[in-house]
C-alpha cells in the first residue's frame, strides 16, 4: 500500500453488481418465448495502466410469462471465478407501449444474491428495481433506451443508483446486441477511493460501459 | 448440440471455473533482488544521511513455511539514552522489499531502539510467494526469532506495522504473543473495509481475498498499549472510512496521533522530530515505566 491506490485493487469488479451487465429487458419478449443473453462490462478503471471497463459478466435467461411480463434469471460468471456464487432473479413488466413522444416503459424488479462458497455467513441479498424507457428507430428495428437501476441495502449507502443510456441492435431474426453507457453511483463521492476510477463525472460515482449479445429461441 | 444444451454447457463451465481466480496476489507488490543494498547504493540522496554503521547491522535468515526469509537486526544507536532497552519488530508495507524501508528503520534506530526488519516470502531475497497465510507465518517466525535472542529484553518487544504490515502486527499481537506495546501506522481496517470503500456494497472481504486481514477484529484482542498514527490527508486509506473502525474496537490504554497534512506514506517525514518525540514518549510511558 505504499504509494497510494493501485490498479491492483481490482476489487472494483464488484461495483459492477450495481448494474449486473446490460438491462434484463427493454421490450417484452412475448408469451412463451425464451431468450439467453451474455453481457459484460463495468466502470472504467486502470488495470495495469490500461483504462478498461471491468469485465463483470452475466449470463441471463429470460422467459415471456405473458405478452407484457418477462421472468429472468441470471448467473454471474465473474463472481464464480472468485469462488462466489452470484445469481439474480426478477420480473420485468412492460407498462406502456411507445406512442409518439411517449416512450415504451419497462419496470423491473430483481433480487440479487451473492455468497462466498466457503462462508455461508457472507450471503447477501439485494433488491433492485429498474425503470427503462425506449424508442424504436431506423425502421423500428433498433432501440434506444434510457433509465436507471437502483440497488438497495441495509447499510449506507442505502440506495445505489446507476443511470444508463443504451441501444439494442438486432442481428438477423434471432440475435441482438446491446451497448450501454452507465454512471455508477452518481450520488457517492468517488474521489479518494481505494480504486482509482478513471471516469468520475463531477468526482461522483464512476462511468462505465457494458455490452451484451442475446439470442431468442 | 441445440441451443438449450449449449446454455447448460455454458452454465456447467461457469460452475467448473469456480475458484480459478483469487485477488490475493493483487494485495502484494514485491520486488525480488539478488542482494540487499545500503541505501546510498541505490539512492544518492542517502549518501550524507544514512548513519547506521555496518557493525550494527546483522543479517538474519529464518525459515517460514519451508522457505528461507531474510532480514536485518539493527542494534540501536549507542549514543541514545534508550540504547538497547527496547526492541522493535517492524512489519513493512506491501511494496518492494527492505531496501525501500531504510529511512524508517533509521528513524527508529536513532531513537535508540533495536529494530528487526525482514522481508515477507516473495519479497527481496526471501523465498516463496506472498499470501495472507505466508505473511502471518513470516511474522510469527520473526517474533519467535526476536524473543529467542539472548541479548534483548523479551518483555520489551514492541510490534510496529505500517499499512499492510499492520495486519501482520495485529495478528502477532493478538494470536501469537502479547508484546509490550503495538504501533499501527496508516492501518486499513480490513479487507472488508477496503472492499466496501470501492464497491459500496456491504459485502465481506472473503468475496475477493482469502487473506484474513482484519485489524478491526484483532485489535480488540490486543492486551497491551496501542499507538495509532494516521494521516488526515491519506487519500488511500481514508481516515474517516478506516480509523474509527479500528480505534473504536481497541481497548485502553491507547494513544492516537492524527497528523494533519500527512498522507499514506509520509507520516514520519511530515512530523520530523515530532515523530521521534511521539514514539519515544509512547514507549517511555507504556514500556519503560
Amino acid at each position: 500500500m505504499v504509494g497510494g491506490r493501485t490498479s491492483a485493487y481490482v476489487f472494483v469488479v464488484l461495483l459492477c453488481c450495481l448494474s449486473c451487465g446490460t438491462v434484463a429487458s427493454v421490450r417484452p419478449l412475448g408469451q412463451g418465448r425464451k431468450a439467453v443473453s451474455f453481457s459484460f462490462g463495468g466502470p472504467v478503471t486502470s488495470v495495469y495502466d490500461v483504462d478498461v471497463p471491468v469485465p463483470y459478466s452475466v449470463i441471463r435467461l429470460t422467459y415471456g410469462l405473458s405478452k407484457d411480463t418477462d421472468l429472468h434469471f441470471g448467473v454471474h460468471p465473474t463472481m464464480s471465478l472468485l469462488a462466489n456464487a452470484g445469481i439474480d432473479i426478477g420480473l420485468s413488466k412492460h407498462l406502456t407501449t411507445e406512442s409518439g413522444l411517449r416512450p415504451a416503459l419497462c419496470l423491473g424488479a430483481s433480487l440479487y444474491g451473492f455468497c462466498h462458497i466457503n462462508e455461508f455467513s457472507s450471503a447477501r441479498v439485494y433488491p433492485g428495481i429498474s425503470l427503462i424507457g425506449s424508442y424504436a428507430f431506423f425502421r423500428s428495428h433498433n432501440l434506444l433506451y434510457f433509465g436507471a437501476h437502483a440497488l438497495m441495502q441495509f447499510t449506507a449507502p442505502y440506495v445505489i443508483l446507476a443511470p444508463l443510456v443504451g441501444t439494442e441492435v438486432p442481428l438477423g431474426e434471432k440475435f441482438a446486441i446491446n451497448a450501454e453507457a452507465l454512471w455508477y453511483a452518481p450520488t457517492e463521492a468517488s474521489k479518494d477511493r481505494v480504486v482509482d476510477y478513471t471516469l468520475r463525472p463531477f468526482d461522483h460515482g464512476a462511468a462505465g460501459f457494458a455490452a451484451g449479445v442475446s439470442y431468442v429461441f | 448440440m441445440n441451443m438449450r444444451n449449449r446454455v447448460l454447457l455454458a452454465v456447467c463451465v461457469v460452475i467448473a471455473c469456480t475458484r480459478v481466480l483469487s485477488l490475493d496476489d493483487f494485495l502484494f507488490d514485491p520486488t525480488t533482488i539478488d542482494e540487499y543494498l545500503r541505501p546510498e547504493d541505490f539512492d544518492p540522496e542517502w549518501e550524507t544521511r544514512f548513519i547506521i554503521h555496518d557493525s550494527l547491522i546483522e543479517p538474519v535468515t529464518l525459515v517460514s513455511m519451508g522457505n528461507t526469509i531474510y532480514g536485518f537486526f539493527v542494534r540501536g544507536n549507542p549514543d541514545s539514552a534508550l540504547h538497547n532497552q527496547v526492541s522493535i519488530l517492524y512489519f513493512h508495507g506491501k511494496d518492494e522489499n527492505i531496501n525501500r524501508y531504510w529511512a524508517r528503520i533509521e528513524y527508529l534506530w536513532e531513537m535508540g531502539f533495536n529494530v528487526f526488519i525482514f522481508d515477507y516470502q516473495g519479497y527481496g531475497k526471501s523465498e516463496g510467494s506472498p499470501s495472507g497465510e505466508a505473511l502471518f507465518s513470516d511474522g510469527a517466525e520473526a517474533l519467535h526469532y526476536l524473543r529467542s535472542r539472548a541479548d534483548i529484553d523479551e518483555s520489551r518487544i514492541v510490534l510496529y506495522g505500517w499499512s499492510i504490515g499492520t495486519f501482520v502486527t495485529t495478528y502477532c499481537a493478538a494470536d501469537v504473543m502479547h508484546p509490550a506495546a503495538v504501533i499501527l501506522e496508516s492501518a486499513p481496517a480490513s479487507i472488508t473495509a477496503l472492499l466496501r470503500d470501492s464497491a459500496l456494497l456491504n459485502l465481506t472481504g472473503s468475496y475477493v481475498a482469502d487473506a484474513d486481514f482484519d485489524n478491526e477484529k484483532r485489535v480488540g484482542d490486543i492486551a497491551c498499549p496501542l499507538l495509532m498514527m494516521h494521516g488526515r490527508a491519506d487519500d488511500f486509506i481514508v481516515f474517516d472510512r478506516h480509523v474509527p473502525l479500528v480505534w473504536d474496537a481497541a481497548h485502553e490504554p491507547k494513544d492516537s496521533l492524527w497528523v494533519e497534512g500527512a498522507g499514506h506514506d509520509d507520516i514520519p517525514f511530515v512530523l520530523g522530530t515530532a515523530y521521534h518525540q511521539a514514539v519515544i514518549d509512547f514507549i517511555t510511558v507504556h514500556v519503560l515505566q
